[in-house]
């Protein structure tokens, strides 16, 4: 028994390496999918005006943390657009503005296009922390109480938003 | 005279800063110091935010030090972390059903000092 | 044309070791002598070739030949020359290189060794035919996944330079001291295999000792190396974060101190002969699985190389070959060993005791690392297992570990407890008295913990010193024949009181200075006088001047710098460290936060200095023990 010992344990080793090596790579897995989403008291974009999480209730709808520095952002930009204009899926987006300038953030919207109903700024990244925000682009699934459903790290294209956004989305409207 | 040095004096004395911890306690310079080891850099390959120079890292740098000044317990500001994190952000896993083996793992010397003593022949076959 | 004849000796090599390890088998039919002399040629040339490759592919570094892919992506022009012929273990393909040059050189070392006699020469054949196959696997890795020779077109007009991290003096000893370590395990590992496939007695024991201590000594150095270096480079000031990659290379060596001891008692008492050869084949699949750890992106890493799916299957498919086929013979061909009736405290089973310790230690630590895969891949959970975890959970072996050494010292073959306790204890008594007088009286009261790491370091340095001590009126032979254990046990203890006391007593200070502003950290004061830019050869760099002051006076002036690369990396820190044996004052720049206001990071740590020199000693230790025994020494 000793002697076989030792080449069962590589055994079972050895399966759970070759088993990791052909894991993919998963992102941080996120604490608040089923909790309300954070309280937060944010300025808006283009008008300064205070706004809370209370008041972007009523929706199922997209919380888009974005930030004119970042590449990603730029990329799933066109998407956004589009899925702003589409009136089947009929989903608002509301954009968080993360770490970045007010002015720099008008222009660039103004340059690509304006997919958000609203904009919130979190210049210092506080908000952004409480939603458990680490590298943009990242975009959150919420209900009409603003319970999270779901949440996607990285740009948003088509096929990830029909494979992992769409069936919840229905869910929420049966 | 007296008042106008005294107000200067405590206008002086508000000076806020990155990373500046002007009126901490030795206390509370520690426990940052610990907090800020224990928590992982989620932006970095493998480095704690105390080491990274990572925007993401300087953040939570930043939001520990401003709670340790609000006076903030070390549990307070790890279930701050976790609740929006997870897991992951904290290098020092937590005690429950899933990491019980990770941290009962220590049994295993005993285990071994039994074959030990099996071995060298002072407990029987 | 260098890049091509660096392929050809490439597969010339992988000619050669093939040819190696064929001659070990009885396919090809010679008498024995004329076996030993083929194996041997081929040993040379197959040393011979990759050391050419090696050549060739460092002339295409100092000709800055960026058609080759590696240069282009780790060298630059205006690199300066000792990095580009470092640069070639910079990064995967190159190191790799590195690796088989090294195993090929240690196996010349085992050919042309005069340890061999009549009984022992099967084996030598046959652990010579073994490390041939190994090379074999590791060249054939190379050439199909990881080929330094590989060009680029069209070429690229400028390198993207060494990793500024790596352009370091270290650079030059740390990668080589290292991968010699792990890569001489393999020696013990064919010596045992080729025991148990041929005589399967004890025989190897004695042979297999030299290599293990040999490669045990630059695993050592290759440690301590690294941890300095990431002291003072990576601008923190840590000097151990149980990285997976750290880790990596401390198991092979717990396992490797463990192999050294154990082999002890195969080679004099004829004990613990399967024991020790399953140690020598854990010791070097540990440097197996370090180099799979390290290059398949499975685990993250600050020293991980760029990773590659399909170079982790390969070094998977090899560690499954040689681990799981060695484990395979262990098992079919390991004799069932007698019952033993060993006294609790005589030295055969005290030495076993510690290595169950340092093996539990190993075995520890692989758990932690592993065990955020494991969860991930059970129910997709994320966890992170770092510092806080490996540093609570080490203590549990290292405790007894650290007590029984010393109790090992004093015990004899085949004895028993009473002479040994009557011994050790005015040295018990000593121990704790100056490591209650030191923790209390001269550092201050920590911890109950602080108070027991001091006392078991001292513990183990004063029973380290002991047998020199006592034979210093005899003969100069008795008193060299412990010297090696005396100087290896006292490293550690070094060692120990370093982490222990610069852990409990270290002071860590972030925050922010002006020009000409001093604060106080500790019994120091630490005052920015200015910052200034500078110029490097590859590098510009903004170098501050800090002046160090204790009691009023002025002990020292440090010019930490940031640096940025001409090859636009972010940004670098070097750190401004004034040292010596009793304290190091580390000082690096942070952010420049404007108006002349930077913030800056400073730690006091005392005693720190002794992580590295404990090795260091340990080292010597056994060096000593190398070359100023014989081998086969009856007396060891």
């Amino acid at each position: 028994m000793k002697r076989i010992l030792p080449i069962i344990i590589f055994i079972g080793l050895f399966v759970f390496l070759a088993k990791s090596l052909y894991q993919p790579q998963t992102n941080i897995p996120s604490p608040l999918i089923g909790k309300p989403m954070p309280t937060f008291s944010l300025s808006e974009l283009n008008s300064d005006t205070s706004l809370t999480d209370n008041d972007i209730l009523g929706n199922i709808s997209l919380i888009n943390v974005w930030a004119t520095w970042c590449v990603g952002c730029d990329q799933e930009h066109g998407f956004l657009v589009e899925l702003a204009a589409d009136q089947t899926i009929d989903i608002p987006i509301i954009g968080i503005n993360w770490k970045d300038r007010d002015d720099l953030a008008r222009k660039w919207l103004s340059q690509r296009g304006d997919p958000y109903i609203v904009v919130l700024s979190d210049p210092i990244g506080k908000t952004a922390i409480d939603f458990g925000v680490y590298g943009a682009p990242e975009t959150f699934l919420i209900d009409e109480q603003g319970v999270i459903h779901y949440k996607h790290i990285g740009p948003l294209n088509r096929e990830i938003f029909a494979n992992d956004f769409m069936p919840i989305i229905k869910d929420l409207r049966r | 005279m007296k008042k106008v040095c005294l107000i200067l004096l405590l206008i002086s004395t508000q000076v806020s800063s990155i990373d500046g911890n002007e009126e901490l306690t030795s206390q509370e310079r520690e426990l940052y110091q610990q907090i800020i080891q224990e928590v992982r850099c989620l932006v970095c390959q493998n480095q704690s935010v105390a080491e990274s120079n990572a925007d993401l890292a300087k953040d939570l740098r930043t939001e520990i030090m401003e709670q340790v000044k609000q006076g903030s317990s070390e549990d307070d500001i790890k279930s701050y972390l976790l609740l929006r994190y997870g897991d992951f952000v904290l290098y020092d896993p937590s005690f429950k059903k899933s990491t019980y083996i990770l941290w009962l793992s220590p049994v295993l010397i005993i285990l071994l000092i039994l074959g030990w003593l099996r071995k060298i022949g002072v407990i029987g076959k | 044309m260098a890049p091509e004849f660096g392929q050809l000796f490439l597969i010339s090599a992988l000619a050669a070791s093939l040819m190696q390890f064929f001659l070990g088998l009885n396919i090809i039919s010679l008498n024995q002598a004329n076996r030993e002399i083929l194996i041997t040629r081929f040993t040379s040339i197959h040393s011979l070739t990759v050391f050419l490759a090696m050549l060739c592919l460092s002339y295409s570094f100092l000709i800055d030949d960026f058609s080759v892919l590696y240069v282009a992506l780790n060298s630059h022009t205006n690199l300066p020359v000792p990095y580009k012929v470092a640069a070639l273990w910079g990064a995967h393909e190159g190191s790799l290189l590195l690796w088989i040059f090294l195993l090929s050189l240690w196996g010349a070392s085992l050919a042309y060794s005069q340890k061999f006699f009549d009984q022992t020469i099967v084996l030598k054949i046959k652990s010579l035919s073994i490390l041939g196959l190994v090379s074999f696997g590791f060249i054939l890795f190379i050439i199909y996944t990881s080929n330094p020779f590989e060009r680029i077109y069209p070429f690229p007009e400028q390198g993207r330079d060494l990793n500024p991290l790596l352009q370091d003096p270290a650079l030059a000893i740390h990668p080589p001291m290292l991968y010699a370590g792990y890569v001489g395990l393999a020696v013990p590992f064919a010596l045992a295999l080729a025991s148990l496939m041929s005589s399967n007695d004890y025989h190897w024991a004695g042979i297999a000792r030299i290599w293990a201590i040999n490669s045990w000594l630059f695993l050592t150095g290759g440690i301590a190396l690294g941890s300095w270096w990431a002291y003072y480079e990576l601008g923190w000031g840590g000097w151990w974060f149980w990285d997976p990659v750290e880790n990596a290379s401390l198991m092979p060596w717990l396992v490797a101190t463990a192999l050294v001891h154990s082999l002890i008692v195969t080679e004099k008492k004829q004990l613990f002969n399967g024991f020790s050869a399953l140690l020598a084949i854990i010791a070097f699949s540990l440097s197996l699985l370090g180099t799979f750890l390290v290059r398949s992106g499975v685990l993250i890493s600050v020293h991980s190389f760029a990773s590659d799916p399909e170079r982790g299957v390969f070094i998977l498919m090899l560690i499954g070959f040689f681990t799981g086929g060695a484990l395979i013979i262990y098992a079919l061909n390991q004799k069932q060993s007698k019952p033993l009736n060993l006294n609790l405290f005589s030295r055969e089973s005290l030495l076993l005791l510690n290595n169950v310790f340092l093996c539990s230690a190993a075995g520890l630590i692989m758990i932690g690392t592993l065990y955020p895969l494991v969860l991930e891949l059970i129910n997709t959970e994320k966890i992170s297992v770092g510092p806080p975890y490996f540093n609570f959970v080490i203590l549990f072996p290292f405790i007894p570990l650290m007590l029984f050494i010393g109790v090992a010292v004093f015990s004899s073959w085949g004895g028993t407890g009473k002479k040994l306790l009557v011994n050790i204890n005015k040295l018990a008594l000593l121990s704790i008295v100056v490591g209650l007088v030191t923790s209390y009286l001269i550092l201050g009261y920590e911890t109950p913990l602080t108070t027991l790491g001091i006392i078991l370091a001292l513990w183990t340095i004063f029973t380290g010193a002991m047998p020199v001590i006592k034979n210093l009126g005899s003969s100069t032979h008795q008193l060299i024949k412990n010297l090696p254990m005396t100087l290896a046990h006292i490293g550690l203890g070094l060692t120990v009181l370093g982490i222990t006391v610069t852990s409990s007593y270290g002071i860590t200070f972030d925050d922010t200075f002006g020009f000409g502003q001093s604060k106080q950290v500790g019994s120091y004061e630490f005052k920015l006088v200015t910052i200034e830019d500078r110029a490097g050869p590859n590098f510009k760099a903004k170098v501050a001047t800090v002046d160090i002051f204790s009691d009023n006076k002025k002990i020292g002036t440090v010019f930490p710098e940031k640096r940025i690369y001409d090859s636009a990396s972010p940004s670098m820190t070097e750190a401004g460290i004034d040292s010596n044996l009793f304290r190091d004052l580390f000082v690096a720049l942070g952010e420049d936060l404007g108006g002349g206001v930077w913030s800056m990071h400073l730690q006091y740590k005392p005693l720190l200095r002794l992580i590295w020199l404990g090795p260091f000693i340990m080292m010597l230790g056994g060096l000593f023990r190398l070359f100023l025994l014989k081998p086969f020494s009856r007396e060891v």
